[in-house]
């Protein structure tokens, strides 16, 4: 069979020493990247690129793919530890993650992160190979109206994020998309909403705000609790892997998570956060006591994280089937391609199939490096909460403004992290969830880009939204799912009146 | 005690005289490593070509590297504010290209322009085209003309972005033959290409690096490059100018410093990146990533300045775009 020789192939070059050597230290500093704040894969990539153009182009490919996924598997250290996201696909794993490290969990919040990114992995390799050609025509089939109905079911799960108020949601949501409003805009190229500051020319920087929110504003209610009192962590830690009834709870999840990672990945634009938000909001859809996910519910952190993991091996698809690169990691490894003469698309395959085998044979190898570097690891990450909180707290603080600075080299940027990490703090006093802000800040942009690009594509005519069937499909799946989300509230209202 | 008191002189004279060289090195420039601005993202298509250019520059400097350092935000201008409320001591070089140069200040009226710095070397110039699908009927250029003619609105086209070269030339095009076509704005080419692909719009204007793997696989036809010659790597299409339409945008990219960096320093960063864009192994390196060398020293720098303003203002009038 076809497939079987090329993957026979394939690993013959992934497993000779000097590709797993690049391996090793590609998913090696991933992992290390990826729990650093700040330092994304995309730069970690950036400045590898140059020591690349000695080495054969698999190689290259293999380090810096490694770099790529290894990222995802570090990004859910720190939201689970400290509650601060590694980047926008770790933050739904904050919401329940970090409930279960207070509980005395992190362990197994860790461990069930590791494997279910490994499964996930894996079974999204798997779908690279099979699926690989037939899905690179499904992307194509999306245009802009498709991506604005996508980015509206992404959006109308925001409902089943927060524990509270719907309303108080969706304001969040508002909130977010208003935030996201800030900056170039697309269709006329001006800036607006930036106040005269050069540091918003761009838009607010997704990762000042994710420390400010998260990282900042949790110190600062920890410090508003007079004892500090973090016993909690010195409580016994309970075991450091998930028990089997851990696992019992999450295999569902991740079996979900990477399906949907896996074919939301594909999507240029976001795949990973949108996928991790929308696993959470399945979860929480079918999961027989859904008040627990909030609380420390395993699934809550088995389904997100590996919907972010699948989404790396869909986010391979557009690059190798096309030669299009669906986000920045991926236009870096289109450049390391091409540094080597190499041009990803239609030809590459026929031309060059040991290129793809090879990378492909190699995410398996990588994906399992991980898993045998971060068991070990996670011992020594709770030991971590031992610290006595008086010393963590000025060292997250420091992560955090390093974290903000590093992304832009631009002093401005911590100021803008200080100033949402106070926001952050007043909303969370009130009562307001984070996660729907990022989930809409992050679509927000992408959103008015379809929006106005689809209209301009319709000469000015909404029905183009609704005319063409997976837009169709998406939009109606959108508007049901608040409306089912949103009437609950009503008639508890309407309870409350008729019984008073 | 004396003896204490002793070892720290002995250690801060030698230390003293260990930094005194880098105090005296203003003969010896460059005597530390050079920064290169590039306004955008670490990966892109700037990036990835300076990356490449000065991957064996430290040769022709002293032994000092050029190293590359993204300074992201606000369409280039603060990474060119970066560069002008800088030091002017010649170890701050900056990437620039038409849109950050000429199309962004003219755009947005801001308060620099190209005469606030001073030309070191052109990398190149060229590399923008237009193209259609190969199964849309109306796929020459006299074809698609008489089309749009007779169908106004109806024609939609895809570029890298409000405001970048690919889609003032369109702009160009369209009020030079008198059609009436759409644009669509997308954030960049790789947008662009699916879209077209996907069969979303059938004309899409963008550079040409990354719509060559469809050129090769028949898919997409190129039907006119902007420069004012063909562009190396695509020797077989022809120019707008060549099939008689007067509309000419060339993607030129320069390596600058601000003004005020001292005469000699310059000269010696002038012979400097003429060695490095004439160097064989960068030359080679240069081409594999799609960006084949066009040379030209500084004192070609207020000419092609000029032209370019010339032209580009008057394309942003075109498409109704100038600054406020």
């Amino acid at each position: 069979m076809d497939l079987f020789t090329n993957l026979y192939q394939g690993f013959q070059i992934g497993l000779s020493p000097i590709n797993l050597i690049y391996c090793f230290i590609g998913v090696l500093l991933g992992t290390l990247i990826g729990v650093l704040p700040g330092i994304g894969p995309s730069a970690a990539i950036a400045l590898l690129l140059p020591t690349t153009f000695r080495v054969s182009p698999v190689s290259a490919i293999i380090m810096l793919a490694g770099i790529y996924y290894g990222a995802m598997y570090g990004g859910s250290t720190t939201s689970i530890l400290v509650n601060i996201p590694g980047e926008a696909a770790s933050v739904v794993t904050c919401l329940d993650g970090y409930q279960m490290a207070r509980k005395g969990r992190a362990g197994p919040a860790l461990g069930i992160s590791a494997f279910g990114s490994f499964i996930a992995g894996t079974l999204s390799v798997v779908g690279l190979m099979i699926l690989a050609i037939p899905l690179s025509n499904v992307a194509l089939k999306f245009g802009f109206p498709e991506y604005f109905a996508i980015m509206c079911l992404g959006l109308s799960i925001v409902s089943y994020l927060g524990r509270g108020s719907i309303f108080k949601a969706l304001t969040m949501a508002a909130l977010g998309v208003s935030i996201s409003f800030i900056g170039m805009d697309v269709v006329v190229g001006k800036p607006r909403f930036d106040f005269g500051l050069l540091v918003l020319g761009d838009g607010v920087g997704l990762i000042p705000l994710l420390m400010g929110l998260f990282g900042i504003a949790e110190v600062l209610s920890n410090m508003e609790q007079k004892s500090l009192a973090r016993e909690i962590f010195q409580a016994k830690i309970k075991g450091l892997l998930p028990s089997a009834r851990d696992w019992i709870d999450s295999l569902g999840a991740i079996f979900r998570g990477s399906v949907l990672g896996f074919f939301l990945g594909i999507l240029p634009g976001g795949g990973a956060v949108i996928s991790s938000f929308i696993s959470y909001a399945v979860e929480k859809k079918v999961s027989k006591h859904p008040e627990r996910l909030g609380t420390g519910a395993i699934e809550g952190v088995a389904g997100p994280e590996s919907a972010n993991n699948a989404a790396t091996g869909g986010a391979f698809i557009p690059l190798f089937v096309l030669g299009i690169p669906s986000n920045v990691a991926m236009a870096l490894l289109l450049g390391a391609l091409m540094i080597h003469g190499l041009q990803p698309g239609p030809l590459l395959l026929k031309q060059h199939p040991e290129i793809f085998w090879g990378t492909v044979a190699s995410m398996y190898l990588g994906n399992a490096m991980l898993l045998v570097l971060n068991l070990p690891l996670i011992g020594v990450w709770v030991k971590l909460l031992r610290v006595p909180y008086k010393i963590l707290f000025p060292m997250i603080l420091l992560f955090c403004l390093i974290g903000a600075y590093s992304v832009n080299n631009n002093p401005a940027d911590m100021l803008v992290m200080l100033f949402f990490g106070v926001l952050g703090y007043l909303l969370r006093k009130y009562g307001y969830e984070l996660a729907p802000l990022v989930l809409a800040f992050v679509l927000g942009p992408q959103m008015e880009q379809a929006f106005r690009q689809s209209l301009i594509l319709s000469d000015g005519s909404f029905a183009i939204f609704f005319t063409r069937p997976i837009s169709a499909a998406a939009m109606g799946l959108a508007v049901f799912l608040l409306i089912t989300a949103v009437i609950p509230t009503f008639r508890v209202k309407r309870e409350k009146m008729e019984t008073a | 005690m004396k003896k204490q008191v002793l070892i720290h002189w002995v250690l801060g004279l030698v230390i003293f005289f260990f930094t005194i060289p880098h105090a005296l090195a203003a003969e010896g420039f460059p005597t530390k490593p050079l920064e290169l601005i590039v306004p955008f993202a670490a990966g892109g298509g700037t990036d990835v070509m300076c990356r490449t250019m000065v991957a064996r520059a430290a040769s022709f400097l002293s032994n000092q590297p050029v190293v590359v350092v993204n300074k992201t935000g606000a369409a280039t201008v603060a990474a060119s504010r970066y560069v002008l409320d800088g030091r002017n001591d010649g170890y701050t070089l900056y990437s620039t290209s038409t849109s950050s140069m000429m199309i962004v200040p003219l755009m947005q009226k801001t308060d620099f322009s190209w005469r606030d710095f001073m030309g070191i070397a052109q990398v190149l110039r060229g590399g923008d085209g237009f193209f259609v699908r190969t199964d849309f009927p109306h796929n020459t250029l006299e074809k698609f003309i008489a089309y749009a003619k007779q169908n106004p609105g109806k024609i939609k086209y895809t570029s890298a972005g409000t405001g970048s070269t690919t889609h003032l030339a369109m702009e160009g095009f369209a009020a030079a033959v008198g059609m009436d076509i759409k644009h669509i704005p997308t954030k960049g080419d790789a947008e662009a290409v699916m879209a077209i692909l996907g069969g979303h719009v059938v004309a899409a204007s963008g550079s040409l690096t990354p719509y060559k793997p469809h050129l090769e696989s028949g898919k997409l036809k190129c039907l006119a490059q902007y420069g004012v010659e063909r562009d190396k790597l695509f020797p077989q299409i022809p120019t707008f100018k060549e099939q008689g339409i007067d509309v000419i945008v060339d993607l030129w990219r320069w390596v600058v410093v601000p003004k005020g960096v001292a005469a000699d320093r310059v000269k010696i960063l002038a012979a400097a990146f003429k060695n490095i864009l004439h160097d064989k192994e960068t030359l080679a390196s240069l081409e594999k990533v799609g960006n084949p060398v066009t040379y030209l020293p500084p004192e070609e720098y207020e000419n092609v300045m000029k032209a370019s303003e010339v032209a580009m203002a008057k394309l942003l009038k075109i498409a109704k775009m100038e600054g406020k």
